[in-house]
């Protein structure tokens, strides 16, 4: 709680660029000590007020940057021809955009968009469809040099923004060109932009971001003006432009924040502010840094979906609602009121999708009953068409079917026919095989040490009646409130219950788990005691009750239907997030160069993106530039340990009088750093090296805000030289690796020698006189990275109903032969057996803390 | 709107403050007592330091009670606050922890557990448990009192025979619960309340029904709670003596710190968050101390050399102190084994490892036992691969059984060792073959993907001995660590030696890929041929058994199993066990809770079970303490913000700038203690339950009385403060007494007590 908050109030810039904040005469009489507190009235609050002024020479300096930059962006662009790396994605992703059909992605849309409207202009059609990395680009005509000049083109404005941000921090030109070029010749950086990837958008737009804040901070003296609210407002858009490029923008909000937060309370101690106008300060900023950005981004999610109206192959993943929301999804009405002998589907509501199923193949015997299988299948087929009937029950057992003996139906619907009622006992009879959904003592095959939960199988055969083991009550959880009715009794798609056994008292629940082969790698289903409603909630999708023998009756009164409602904009982008959160999660975690943040800012090792003859692509950065930025940052952050311990024991350094100016700046890059780079550790997802490029923009800055302030007081020929020696290091580097970055010819010898560290795996076996140079294909280095992610399940699963694959040619022709023991004790069940005949289950672990 | 009051320029805030005689601009919130404040201040704190001035006494020195523990005279007047309030509040403490304390027969609640591990201390069986062991050794202690004889297995709910004192070794536990309420009430005198206010915080930790409740059983709670207190009244007593910094009571209670925190991390890893409280508060200390001009370079060195021997050395030193006797007591083979090497198990009765030939030789019939975690032993058996090569299944298995057994033989081709000759002994880096036994195949690997690791080769069983001579069945030793004396030439040795097989073609590592093959291969654990060279613990191998008629039984000294490396080892399991203590999402659980239900009791926890006739105990705070320390806790951070702002603002609120010293003081441990104590479990992904907030809950409750005097001594006076600590002490009472019945037993239909059910997310009944 002690905070110490007094700062030098003037910071005198001696090189006199960026005017010097002229000293408060009241601030520094008004100084007091009020209780052993010491007020600064008119504290520099501000990290880096610093009026800039631009002139003739920042003009020239940031033509010629956009030059150089424009070159090193663009030269040998058309290089590779062919796809590279998740080009694989993001180039179908356009393609999808321009037919308007649906396709699902975990990133935001702004930066496919972007690409969407560079094909567009360039006249691709959207039939190439990137589908495998090495496919040439050339034979199939795509405008892919168009493509990509777009990230180049972002890319090399990220050369210029770094100068706009280091003037605007108040440091001269000679150190906002330095840091300029040192972004302009980072291989990783450019390699990224060259490229038909998401990084170049949204390490533009983070730079935006931050650009137009340090600009912003220049007018802190007139606030309110309207330059004032033009940069703030600036910064706000550029901010929901990155992040809606890739959530990876999402940590400019602590960076801002932080800044922001810092400024304000900063801003309690000077007088001068009324708590009204205190109000006005951080309103405008709550408003411009939250609510600009958020507008922002569902801006661009409007435009996703507005220009994605088809369905496609992705919108199965959706939920129905979503699907029927699309221009040619299903919107098919079914029948509303659910009767004793309907045919229905049923449907898990909040899993994504999957019908309750059955087919003609059993459990196995070794691990289970040997019952027909029931699952979990997601694509349309009539073995998920279940009849409804009545409860099992001993007397009834003789004579199978019971007439509807209570009555006619409410409302509208087939005369005579018994509508189904929450809480009512019920059979599932399984339309294709007769016979009925069925649970017993018997574990299920993928949980068979689970206690709570059991096989669900298909059970009976001719001349069997079925047993009390077939009833299952309905309880219907909610219905839909504005159809009247749906929660009492069962109506398709508005009422949603759970199936609950009338005898185990488990509830049928999805599992979410993929059973084996021999189960065609459906989704297991299992009967589950104390289950959370989440995933044990269903609904009727679709329900039909069959004209009573054929007598077509006339005077039926109409039947009522129902049908799935279209989601609004809101709702779609809410589902939309809830998958994109799913997938991030459950990204498949096994990319051969996938690498954790603590490797990223040494640079233990790159990505390869695409082997070539001769030739090859390799994400790696620029080592120096790597290593020299890590070690500002490491400097940065001892030195102002080092300085907060001093000032405590009376010893206040001033660093050549830079003090002030290099916390403030240098500081607010490297806390900006550290919410770009930190957050990475606590993600289990696999990470590549390529996520580090946000932070390490915002290195670069602290690498040449530090080399400023190491020669401050030096002689001018001394900085000049240190200058041109770190520019020299970084170029040397830079043509060393622009074999790998720009795809330039190598010779195996060259390759070899530039393996500095042990762990840099580029194959140099690609190169001129390795082995894999001749080799007629390109081989592909890479399998999907990010964007890969979420593939919709694919319907592969569709086919393998009907060929059984050898060793699962155990028809059901004959009815199992199994007695089925009458449930009586739940608890004492035969065992599933032991596995191995040697194996004893593992001692159970220690439930508690 | 206060919060930017007095917007005076200086000038004539100045002038302000030379016509008011005393305090200079204060808030709206104190504005009544601008006199009161000196005689009344709960924080009038008599040992400053900064100015150097003391304070004038003009009153008894009440605040001193702790003080006379250390041996001061004692005033007459002193009497209450010292002697009888602390000694009826244990009078009282003891009799609600005592009090009908064996009249549930059976094993309630984690008895299940705790009695068990005590029994194994017992028995001394080697078992494997998430926490450390000191409190357990003490029920095990309790458990050895009474004559245990260790038969007894405290299943869950069993009835306890009359041979088993339960009775003792409960009332033994709760003697640790007595000394809550007097600890919390010393701990309030030194941070500066007045006696009154400390009582009421010792009654609230009394007559906590939670508290009381979890204190009545065979758990850990009540020693845990117990070095908790400790913690944080020693913690308070540095605080007290900060001024006199390396005097005889600064020593005693920097040592008291140190050991109370060395026995709360060695209770339950959630003592770990005391010692981050009084960490964070050491690391303040020092950095204050750097400003005390009149510090030499020595003397802060000193101050840095004490804290690092008493808070970081003395602790470290109780723990593995703990450990050390935890390995004394348990030194036969039991259910924990698995979790350690192979050399430790060697070393219990019961494992006959010891008497096994040392120096393997080729010939010899061995098991290999996997460094990686949940691995255990190489295995094959008859089963196929169903994809991929269709040969033999490799495995890795925790249990014992003839297929873990392999023969060491040379490669094909080589003479191979013959029965009579003299031993060859393997060597590092010698190029071997294994052949498992049962079987007769070779343990093989080839260019064929693996069946859960996709990117590796798989690990097979070919060949029938040396029938198809095949060089994939060739691996090369490579000796990674050597524990035991003395090994010139490099021999792998039984037990002691890591190292890691390489495949000679393909120059992979033979590595357990930390998943589990499917059902068709029972589950156990995958074993591949690792292409990306990932030499982590995986990749490590020992021999646990080795069968050799030809060589003799090593020498058990050269066998050595290092204290620290199965200190470290068995830390690192409990820390996977516990992270293996995941939430089952789906399933609906009354047992556990989510932190968020803590503070607001939304919660009670049914410890038993719940038949009409048998004695049932509901684990449910006394809401006059929960619901109250929870409002105070939150009210406490915004009056924080309020004092932050206000301060920032350069307007001051307090005439003696040590008042809110230390008031930022004592928030600090008693809210940061809440804190620390509360927050990092919406960060921890294991199972949470209602008794994991009881640690916050002591800190709550002391910050509570100290708010009460804290804000009401301002507000209405001296005598509106006792007032308000007599209401809320005569709430605390009477909700204690109301729902006594959940807290010592009630043996009638929990029906009868839906009074109490104030809330509908309780589960009194039904």
């Amino acid at each position: 709680m002690t905070v110490e908050m007094s700062q030098a109030a003037a910071r005198p810039r001696p090189k006199g660029h960026g005017g010097a904040a002229p000293a408060d005469k009241d601030a520094a009489a008004d100084k007091e000590c009020i209780d052993g507190v010491a007020i600064t009235q008119f504290a520099a609050a501000a990290p880096f007020v610093a009026e800039w002024r631009v002139d003739s020479g920042d003009w020239v300096a940031l033509a010629a940057l956009c030059f150089i930059a424009l070159v090193v962006r663009c030269w040998r662009l058309h290089e590779p021809a062919s796809v590279v790396f998740d080009e694989v994605h993001f180039g179908k992703f356009a393609g999808r955009y321009l037919n308007g059909t649906y396709f699902f992605d975990l990133h935001p849309p702004l930066a496919k968009l972007m690409f969407t409207a560079a094909g567009r202009v360039a006249g691709y059609d959207g039939v190439f469809d990137f589908a495998s990395i090495g496919l040439d680009y050339v034979a199939a005509g795509v405008p892919y040099v168009a493509m990509r000049l777009l990230p180049a083109v972002l890319g090399a404005l990220t050369v210029p923004l770094a100068f706009v941000a280091a003037r605007a921090c108040g440091y001269g030109r000679d150190t906002a060109a330095l840091a300029a070029a040192l972004v302009c010749i980072e291989n990783g950086l450019v390699t990224q932009s060259r490229l038909i990837l998401l990084d170049s958008p949204l390490v533009f737009f983070t730079a935006l971001t931050l650009a137009c804040w340090a600009v912003w901070w220049t007018h802190q003296r007139r606030p309110f003006t309207r330059a004032w609210w033009g940069w703030l407002a600036a910064t706000g858009v550029a901010l929901g432009c990155a992040a809606s490029c890739k959530w990876v923008g999402l940590f400019l909000f602590p960076a801002l924040g932080l800044s922001a937060a810092k400024d304000l309370w900063d801003k309690i101690a000077d007088r001068t502010v009324t708590p009204a106008r205190w109000m006005a300060h951080a309103a405008a900023r709550a408003a411009m840094l939250l609510g600009v950005p958020a507008a922002v981004y569902l801006f661009w999610f409007w435009v996703h979906f507005s220009v994605l109206h088809k369905t496609g192959p992705d919108a199965l993943m959706m939920t129905p609602e979503f699907q029927a929301s699309l221009d040619g999804g299903s919107r098919e009405a079914t029948d509303r009121d659910v009767y004793y002998g309907s045919e229905i589907r049923i449907r898990t509501t909040n899993g994504r999708r999957g019908f309750l199923h059955s087919h003609q193949h059993a459990w196995q015997h070794d691990k289970g009953s040997g019952q027909q299988q029931v699952t979990l299948y997601g694509h349309a087929d009539f073995n998920n068409v279940w009849v409804v009937e009545r409860a099992f029950s001993p007397a009834a057992a003789g004579n199978g079917t019971d007439p509807a003996e209570t009555g006619a139906g409410s409302g509208a619907g087939p005369v005579n026919a018994v509508p189904v009622r929450s809480g009512d006992v019920l059979r599932l009879r399984h339309k294709a095989t007769g016979l009925f959904l069925h649970s017993h003592d018997k574990r299920p095959a993928l949980a068979i040490q689970d206690e709570q939960k059991f096989e669900l199988s298909g059970y009976g055969f001719a001349g069997f009646s079925g047993d009390s083991n077939d009833n299952f009550r309905l309880e219907i959880i909610h219905g839909d409130p504005q159809m009247a009715g749906s929660d009492a009794h069962v109506q398709a798609i508005y009422s949603k219950f759970r199936l609950v056994h009338a005898n185990l008292g488990c509830a049928v629940f999805n599992s979410r788990r993929t059973l084996p082969k021999w189960a065609f790698g459906q989704t297991e289903v299992n009967c589950m005691r104390q289950c959370r409603p989440r995933m044990s909630t269903w609904h009727v999708e679709h329900a039909e009750y069959p004209p009573a023998n054929g007598t077509a009756d006339a005077e039926a009164q109409p039947v009522r239907r129902a049908a799935y409602r279209q989601l609004g904009l809101w709702a779609k982008i809410r589902e939309y997030h809830q998958l994109m959160v799913d997938s991030n999660e459950n990204l498949p975690g096994d990319h051969p160069f996938a690498a954790r943040p603590q490797h990223w800012p040494w640079l233990r090792r790159g990505t390869a993106y695409w082997g070539g003859r001769g030739r090859l692509v390799y994400q790696l950065g620029n080592p120096p530039i790597w290593w020299g930025s890590l070690a500002a940052l490491t400097v940065f952050g001892a030195l102002q340990v080092l300085l907060l311990l001093l000032d405590k024991s009376g010893v206040r350094m001033q660093l050549g009088g830079q003090r002030a100016q290099h916390s403030a700046a240098a500081g607010f890059f490297a806390v900006a750093w550290a919410t770009h780079y930190v957050p990475f550790f606590l993600m289990g997802r696999d990470l590549f090296i390529h996520h580090y490029f946000p932070a390490l923009w915002m290195a670069i800055m602290v690498l040449a805000f530090s080399l400023d302030l190491a020669t401050c007081r030096a002689p001018r020929v001394i900085r000049a030289a240190v200058y041109a020696a770190a520019a020299a290091v970084a170029v040397h580097a830079f043509v060393t690796f622009s074999h790998i970055t720009y795809a330039r010819p190598w010779t195996k010898d060259a390759c070899l020698r530039a393996k500095w560290l042990g762990t840099w795996d580029f194959e140099c076996e690609h190169a001129i006189g390795g082995a894999l140079a001749t080799e007629s294909t390109p081989a592909p280095t890479s399998i999907a990275a990010d964007g890969a992610a979420a593939q919709p399940d694919t319907p592969a699963e569709a086919p393998a109903e009907a060929p059984a694959p050898e060793a699962l040619s155990s028809p059901n022709d004959t009815p199992p032969v199994y007695v089925e023991p009458r449930f009586e004790t739940p608890a004492a069940g035969n065992e599933s057996g032991k596995e191995d005949e040697n194996d004893n289950t593992p001692p159970e672990a220690h439930p508690e803390l | 709107m206060s919060l930017f009051e007095h917007e005076l320029p200086p000038q004539q805030l100045r002038q302000r403050r030379a016509q008011l005689s005393e305090p200079p601009a204060r808030g709206s919130l104190f504005a009544a007592d601008a006199d009161a404040d000196d005689e009344d201040d709960c924080a009038a704190d008599k040992s400053q330091t900064g100015s150097g001035k003391p304070a004038p006494k003009q009153r008894v020195p009440g605040p001193d009670g702790s003080a006379c523990l250390l041996g001061c005279s004692r005033a007459a007047g002193q009497l209450w606050p010292t002697v009888l309030a602390p000694v009826a509040l244990t009078l009282l403490s003891a009799a609600t922890r005592f009090y009908r304390i064996g009249r549930a027969n059976r094993v309630v609640w984690d008895e299940a557990h705790f009695g068990k591990f005590g029994a194994h201390y017992v028995n001394g069986t080697f078992y494997h448990d998430v926490h450390p062991p000191l409190a357990k050794m003490l029920v095990g202690l309790s458990e050895a009192l009474t004559g245990f004889d260790g038969t007894f297995t405290f299943e869950s709910g069993q009835r306890y025979p009359g041979s088993v004192n339960y009775t003792f070794m409960r009332a033994f536990n709760a003697s640790f619960g007595v000394p809550l309420a007097p600890l919390a009430y010393f701990t309030l005198l030194n941070l500066g309340c007045r006696p009154s206010t400390a009582l009421l915080g010792g009654l609230m930790v009394c007559l906590d029904n939670a508290l009381c409740t979890i204190s009545r059983f065979i758990l850990l709670d009540a020693m845990l709670l117990c070095f908790t207190a400790a913690s944080a009244l020693s913690l308070s007593g540095l605080y007290k003596h900060r001024s006199q910094a390396f005097s005889r009571p600064w020593w005693k209670w920097l040592f008291a710190t140190g050991a109370s925190l060395g026995l709360v991390a060695s209770a339950k890893w959630v003592g770990l968050l005391a010692v981050a409280l009084v960490g964070l508060y050491t690391i303040h200390e020092l950095y204050e101390l750097l400003g005390q001009r009149d510090l030499r370079v020595s003397g802060y060195a000193k101050h840095w050399a004490a804290r690092l021997v008493a808070l970081v050395a003395v602790p470290l030193a109780i723990y593995a102190l703990c450990f050390k006797v935890h390995f004394a007591l348990l030194y036969r083979s039991g259910p924990g084994d698995a979790e350690m090497d192979s050399l430790f198990q060697a070393h219990l009765e019961g494992t006959n490892l010891l008497g096994q030939p040392l120096d393997v030789a080729y010939g010899s019939l061995v098991t290999l036992k996997s460094a990686g975690a949940g691995v255990g032993l190489l295995h094959s058996h008859k089963d196929a691969y169903p994809e991929g090569s269709r040969q033999q299944q490799i495995t890795g298995y925790t249990h014992k059984d003839q297929n873990n057994y392999w023969l060491v033989e040379k490669v094909h081709g080589a003479p191979q060792a013959n029965a009579t000759g003299p031993a060859e002994f393997v060597r590092h880096h010698d190029v071997v073959r294994l052949v498992h036994a049962a079987t007769s195949r070779n343990l093989h690997s080839h260019a064929v993907a693996g069946h859960v690791s996709k990117r590796d080769w798989e690990v097979s069983g070919y060949g029938k001995n040396s029938t198809y001579a095949d060089p994939n069945d060739h691996w090369r030793v490579e000796v990674v660590e050597e524990l035991s004396q003395s090994n010139p030439e490099r021999r792998v040795r039984t037990l002691a030696t890591q190292f890691r097989l390489r495949h000679i073609r393909q120059g992979c590592v033979l590595r357990a890929s930390g998943k589990s093959l499917p059902q068709w291969a029972w589950k156990q654990a995958e074993i591949v041929c690792d292409r990306r060279n990932r030499l982590d613990k995986n990749t490590l191998w020992n021999v646990e058994t080795h069968v050799n008629a030809q060589l003799p039984p090593a020498d058990p000294k050269d066998l050595k199993s290092p204290f620290l490396r199965n200190f470290i080892r068995l830390n690192k399991a409990m820390a996977r066990t516990n992270n293996a203590l995941v939430p089952d999402k789906d399933k609906i659980d009354q047992l556990t809770s989510d932190p968020s239900d803590w503070p607001i009791m939304r919660l009670g926890l049914r410890i038993c079970g719940w038949e009409d006739s048998e004695v049932k105990f509901w684990l449910i705070g006394n809401p006059a303490v929960w619901w109250t320390s929870t409002l105070a806790v939150v009210l406490g951070v915004l009056q924080l913000v309020y004092y932050a702002v206000r301060r920032q603002r350069g307007l001051c609120d307090f005439a003696r700038p040590q008042l809110l010293e230390n008031h930022l003081y004592v928030s600090w441990v008693l809210l940061g203690g809440w804190a620390l104590h509360y927050l990092p479990f919406f960060l921890m992904g294991r199972v949470t339950y209602l008794h994991h907030y009881f640690p916050a809950l002591y800190f709550a409750a002391m910050y509570l009385a100290y708010a009460v005097e804290w804000n009401c001594q301002r507000v209405v006076g001296a005598a509106g403060t006792r007032a308000a600590l007599a209401a809320l002490g005569l709430a605390v009472v009477v909700n204690f007494a109301y729902f006594a019945p959940f807290t010592f037993g009630f043996d009638y239909p929990a029906k009868e007590l839906a009074g109490r059910q104030w809330l509908s997310t309780w589960n009194i009944f039904n």
